[in-house]
């Protein structure tokens, strides 16, 4: 608790210095806005002493802040003099304030966003910086949560929480002060029913807090709904299901109308019983000021400025239950964030760098799993080797590991046991830097960013020529976008803009792998939502291009591993055959198996071939 | 579906903003809750009242009680007390004290049900509507838009009549109240007070409006900032395998400054806000003391220390109800915007829906005639012209050619999620617009290329076909298509948007979805085109035992999935180029013969 607010000091940063100065400017606001009742205080005395002249009437003013201002007044000048001074005087007091608050304000705020932003680059930089096993452990939308809402909530408390807290127990301290000078026991009065406001303040936005939450996931599950109905709204008008699903919308609309009807009702509750309890302290502070007045034991300029008083202790006690209660949720926001922050970096202990990449790649053994608390292995024990410029393919049912391979290769993940080696040295010696500038991976489910496609394209080098851009189009076959969309490839993808398909998506992701020449390309499914026939011109394209370079295909069609070098058959974490197209076929295995649903396509063909030669 | 989608583009709102008819169109939503409406507006006005009473009874406290009493003093020098007096005010002051926390009350919680109400009406209208606008809606607005304005936007657009009604409502009759008990008292220092208000209204509503500017920048900037964060999290693979972490890091850095200046200077309008209506409203509270001590001393007629006391209050308490007025003008103003959006949605009109006294189909055979028939997203590129087909019930039709000309837009077409604009689709011989959606859609089965499941178990979606079917109708269904490992894990989520499954399985059970219902026309627009190519022969026999004895339209691209289909029809430009059984085609040594021979391996070499 206390080192998430120690925490919560440290976002502040170098910026600690300047919130400590809002805060006395602040202060000093806020003195001075209490001084501004003592003005018409002095005011209304003085009045009454130039109307009566008998010395019993006028009882001065004892209290010291009286005293001094009075004193502040010229002696034995007219009332009108008097009465201008203290005109004067109370707007300068404003201007005082004004400024004061202003200046307060507008720093606390500047200090604020300032800390916010450092904290939410530092804590974006950190996420990117995280090694790949830390995302197994938290998901990703958490990641965005603490990101955002979190944050907003530490942005809230240095900006608004801490000085409302500040401001609203000043207010309370200073005019309460002011009171007790004057008379301490009339002071008493007017703050008695304070600490009952404060405390219900407290006490009702627990309870309101936990209500809030329960609408909030009611007004959740409707949202989830409204976003399942949109994406699947094709299938909703396909079966003519519109009644069903507005019905099923309507439950639910009903549900979050209701628990908000409760979260109204507690407020409509809360609210009015505690205004009624400050309107029952100004009445309670009325009538013992005109008791505390008739005994002569205050003047009547003072009970004026009770008036004004009591009304600056009375209502902020109400919200700073409020507050208080709401400041919980900063340190557990902090905890979380703070949580990130701490997680150890992704290492880089590799130096080696070398001029140039043969691309053999060796695995030794090698056992993995993506977490330590996951029982079995997804690889196990796996060997092989790829020779410096062969095109390697690795095939399998989905969930064999195949994609995991590549992970490892990478460098994102790092085998439990066992070795890689690049170029016969364990890539562990390499930088990973080094490793993936020269591995060129394009993945399944390709990941664009919502630019735009040249944008996407050239993303790891957005000063790229235009033609090395249409270069690598070109053979990942995704130049022909540069037809389909009005805007060629500067249209935008995504949410922005359109939404291409999945196979667009593959030969984009393709293009923007091969932009920066990796020596060894790995095409991780890549083209599983190309058709055959783009599928067969990009491998052609890609073979021209990088004849020498080591390339490793993973598919399950037939057709892209058919010319491989060598096939390795992966199936559940473990190598179940390896060999040369030609050696896996005699085989029965899943390469044979596919092959056969191949085949028998073909078989057919040659059949209709056949027959319609012989018709002809 | 894909390909030929229009390009999508925000709907952008440059219509010169008005205020007053996005009003009075909310308004009428509050006043459907008419009750709620007037007690909010009852007891706000109430409650002003009492709030611009308290001065005068304050005034009168001090004139008719304190003041006389003070200067009236005994033989003993002592001041006779009228305990009854004080018991009086005691009495006023509690009365009001009550009657104000009732009337608050009364109104809080009617504006909590009024604002619970609009939400819950704007977001059943918008929802409804969605049910029923057509795929040229969908393909034009993105669905992260359409979420933001049942949520945020209702949001705000309800705040307007809800609490932000209260603070003009309040704010004005506060304004009002105080005015006619200050005029009671005394003109020239009620003109004093009066003279500022427009002054701090002018200050407030300058101060405000630059405030909003800002504030929606921010806001803008901060959405650009949040997704900006979340592609790169979610896109943390593609950063780490190129190495733009730092460069990611970078790019952000621009955005998170942008939105730091933006709110920064939201924040210097909000600190500037109050100081400088306080500030300008002092001058007014200086001359009342000036002014007013003079009348006081120089013991002008009506003018005494309580009215004194009175109108100094009245000089700071017009403060809050300019805020609230001004709060209220802001309100308004930042959410026309939202209003529009919302508005504009429960007013698109939908493209495809019954016309007037249309009858329902009855059972129908599955006859398909296309006359005439002419298509187009965008009127400078037209799909289909002058299409004429034949289909008769129970055929199986392929459709296969080249993406990009116009297979999915056939098959659309006969779903009627886009209806022809020239020429007719007859159904049974009957033009497909003569009869209700509902009874033709009934009729239809439909899958597509992607499967989309819904969250829930397995059951719960295959009974989506048919929301009333028994489990055996269900087991019937999985056992069509030969699915029968699903029928003990009928009870199994598939989770969100049916991620707990693959492809292949998501597949077979929208099969059983679209199955169940007993379709006579069967759509499946590359239906099995998705999967791996195991997963892909096993649903291969799904699809011939489900096509049997209904009219289906298929598209594929592996021909050898459909060379058993009875008509194979090439499309090329939105025409029909070569129609024809398998055999027939291959004879043709056409564009089918060419698309066939090309599955053969050795083409690639």
């Amino acid at each position: 608790m206390s080192q998430n607010f120690n925490r919560l000091v440290q976002v502040l940063d170098r910026y600690k210095w300047k919130y400590l100065l809002s805060i006395i400017l602040l202060l000093i606001a806020l003195s001075a806005r209490v001084l501004e009742p003592k003005i018409l205080q002095i005011a209304v005395d003085q009045i009454i002493a130039s109307k009566s002249s008998e010395v019993t009437q006028a009882k001065a003013s004892q209290d010291v802040v009286a005293h001094l201002l009075s004193a502040l007044l010229p002696n034995s000048v007219s009332l009108s003099t008097v009465l201008l001074l203290l005109a004067v005087g109370y707007v300068l007091i404003s201007i005082l304030r004004g400024s004061f608050l202003f200046t307060a304000m507008a720093l606390k705020t500047f200090c604020g966003e300032h800390a916010a932003k450092n904290l939410i680059d530092k804590a974006f930089d950190k996420i990117q910086r995280l090694p790949m096993a830390y995302f197994s452990g938290i998901s990703k939308g958490e990641l965005i949560q603490r990101c955002t809402g979190d944050i907003d909530t530490i942005k809230r408390f240095v900006e608004n929480q801490v000085i409302t807290v500040i401001q609203l127990s000043a207010i309370f301290i200073l005019a309460f002060m002011m009171m007790f000078l004057v008379d301490w026991r009339y002071a008493l009065i007017s703050v008695a029913l304070t600490p009952i406001l404060f405390i219900s303040g407290l006490m009702f936005f627990k309870r309101e807090g936990k209500i809030w939450l329960e609408h909030e996931e009611e007004a959740d599950k409707l949202n989830t709904m409204v976003q399942e109905n949109l994406n699947g709204i094709r299938v909703v008008g396909a079966f003519a299901n519109e009644e069903f699903e507005k019905k099923k919308f309507a439950d639910q609309n009903f549900r979050k109308r209701s628990i908000g009807f409760r979260h109204e009702l507690l407020h409509a509750i809360y609210w009015p019983s505690t205004d009624f309890l400050v309107f029952l302290q100004i009445s309670i502070a009325v009538l013992a000021g005109g008791y505390f007045t008739l005994t002569r034991q205050i003047t009547l300029g003072e009970l004026l400025s009770f008036y004004t008083y009591v009304s600056m202790v009375a209502w902020p006690m109400r919200q700073l239950g409020q507050v208080l209660s709401e400041m919980g949720m900063a340190t557990v926001a902090m905890g979380r964030v703070s949580e990130i922050m701490q997680a150890e970096d992704e290492k880089d202990e590799g130096i080696l760098s070398p001029d140039n990449l043969l691309g053999k790649i060796e695995f030794r053994q090698v056992s993995f799993k993506y977490k330590e608390s996951d029982e079995e292995y997804v690889l196990k024990n796996i060997s092989f080797t790829i020779q410096a410029g062969e095109k390697f393919a690795i095939i399998g049912p989905t969930g064999a590991g195949k994609s995991t391979i590549i992970k490892l290769l990478l460098r994102l993940y790092d085998p439990q046991e066992g070795d890689i080696l690049l170029d016969e040295i364990p890539i562990r010696q390499y930088s990973k830097k080094f490793v993936r500038q020269h591995i060129g991976v394009a993945l399944q489910k390709p990941f664009l960013f919502s630019t735009t496609i040249r944008e996407n394209i050239a993303y790891t080098n957005p000063e790229a020529e235009d033609t090395q851009v249409l270069k690598v189009a070109k053979i990942a076959q995704a130049h022909e976008m540069q037809e389909i969309f009005p805007q060629g490839f500067e249209t935008l993808v995504g949410e922005k803009g359109v939404t291409l398909s999945g196979g667009q998506k593959q030969r984009v992701a393709m293009a923007r792998t091969l932009l920066p020449e990796p020596e060894i390309v790995v095409l991780d499914d890549t083209t599983s939502a190309v058709d055959t026939e783009t599928e067969f011109g990009i491998l052609n394209a890609l073979n021209q291009e990088n004849n020498q370079k080591t390339m490793i295909i993973i598919s399950h069609r037939v057709t892209s591993v058919q010319y491989a070098d060598e096939i390795l058959v992966l199936e559940n974490g473990t190598i179940l055959q390896s060999g040369k197209p030609d050696e896996l076929l005699a085989e029965e295995g899943y390469y044979h198996q596919i092959h056969q649903i191949q085949a028998s396509v073909e078989e057919e063909i040659s059949k209709d071939m056949a027959s319609l030669q012989s018709k002809n | 579906m894909s390909t030929e989608k229009v390009y999508l583009r925000d709907q952008e709102y440059n219509k010169k903003r008005a205020l007053w008819p996005f009003m009075k169109r909310i308004f009428t939503y509050g006043l459907r809750h008419g009750r709620w409406f007037y007690q909010l507006g009852i007891f706000t006005l109430f409650s002003a009242a009492i709030d611009a009473t308290y001065p005068l009874v304050w005034s009168h406290f001090i004139d008719d009680f304190i003041q006389p009493t003070v200067s009236q003093i005994d033989s003993q020098g002592n001041t006779p007390i009228d305990w009854g007096k004080l018991q009086f005010f005691g009495f006023i002051y509690l009365a009001m004290s009550s009657l104000q926390a009732l009337s608050f009350s009364a109104w809080m919680f009617a504006t909590g049900r009024i604002r619970e109400h609009v939400i819950h009406d704007l977001r059943r209208d918008m929802f409804e509507k969605l049910q029923h606008l057509s795929h040229s809606f969908y393909d034009k607005v993105a669905s992260g838009w359409i979420t933001i304005r049942l949520t945020s936007d209702v949001d705000k657009v309800a705040q307007v009549i809800s609490w932000g009604f209260i603070s003009l409502v309040y704010g004005v009759s506060m304004i009002l109240a105080s005015l006619l008990v200050m005029i009671f008292f005394n003109i020239t220092l009620t003109m004093i007070v009066v003279m500022t208000v427009p002054v701090l209204l002018f200050l407030a509503i300058r101060i405000r409006l630059l405030l909003l500017k800002h504030a929606r920048l921010a806001r803008k900037l901060y959405s650009e900032m949040a997704a900006n964060l979340t592609e790169n999290i979610n896109g943390i693979e593609v950063n780490k395998a190129t190495i733009q972490e730092v460069r990611a890091g970078q790019n952000f850095r621009k955005i998170t400054e942008d939105f730091r200046d933006a709110a920064y200077k939201a924040g210097y309008y909000t600190a500037m806000y109050n100081p400088v209506v306080v500030m300008t409203g002092s001058i007014a509270a200086a001359l009342v003391i000036y002014l007013g001590g003079h009348m006081v001393a120089q013991e002008y007629t009506g003018v005494s220390v309580g009215v004194l006391a009175a109108f100094f209050s009245y000089s700071v308490m017009i403060f809050e109800p300019i805020f609230d007025i001004t709060y209220y003008y802001a309100t308004a103003q930042d959410s026309l915007s939202a209003g529009e959006r919302i508005f504009s949605l429960i007013d698109e009109p939908v493209e495809i829906k019954d016309q007037n006294d249309v009858k329902d189909f009855e059972i129908i055979r599955g006859d398909i005639e296309m006359k005439n028939l002419d298509f187009h997203y965008l009127p400078e590129k037209p799909i289909i012209t002058h299409l004429n087909l034949k289909i008769q019930a129970g055929q199986s039709i392929a459709l296969v050619g080249p993406t990009g000309e116009g297979k999915s837009t056939i098959a659309s077409l006969i779903c009627r999620f886009y209806e022809p604009i020239q020429g007719q689709i007859l159904i049974d011989g009957v033009d497909y617009r003569e009869r209700t959606l509902a009874s033709y859609r009934s009729q239809l089965g439909v899958i597509q290329q992607t499967p989309f499941l819904f969250s829930g178990t397995i059951r719960e979606n295959i009974r989506y076909g048919k929301l009333d079917a028994n489990e055996d109708e269900i087991k019937h269904a999985l056992e069509i298509i030969g699915a029968y490992d699903f029928m003990d894990r009928l009870d199994e989520q598939v989770g969100e948007e049916g991620n707990n499954l693959s492809l292949g399985e998501r597949q077979l059970i929208s099969f059983a979805r679209a199955i169940i219902k007993n379709p006579r026309i069967l759509i499946m627009d590359e239906a099995t085109s998705s999967v791996d190519t195991l997963t892909e022969a096993r649903i291969q026999k799904g699809v011939e035992k489900i096509i049997r004895g209904r009219t289906s339209i298929i598209i594929a691209h592996r021909l050898s999935t459909i060379k058993n289909c009875d008509r194979i029809l090439v499309i090329r430009k939105g025409e029909v180029a070569e129609d024809g059984s398998h055999e027939e085609l291959l004879q043709l040594q056409g564009a089918y013969y060419q698309l066939y021979t090309r599955q053969r391996r050795e083409q690639f070499v």
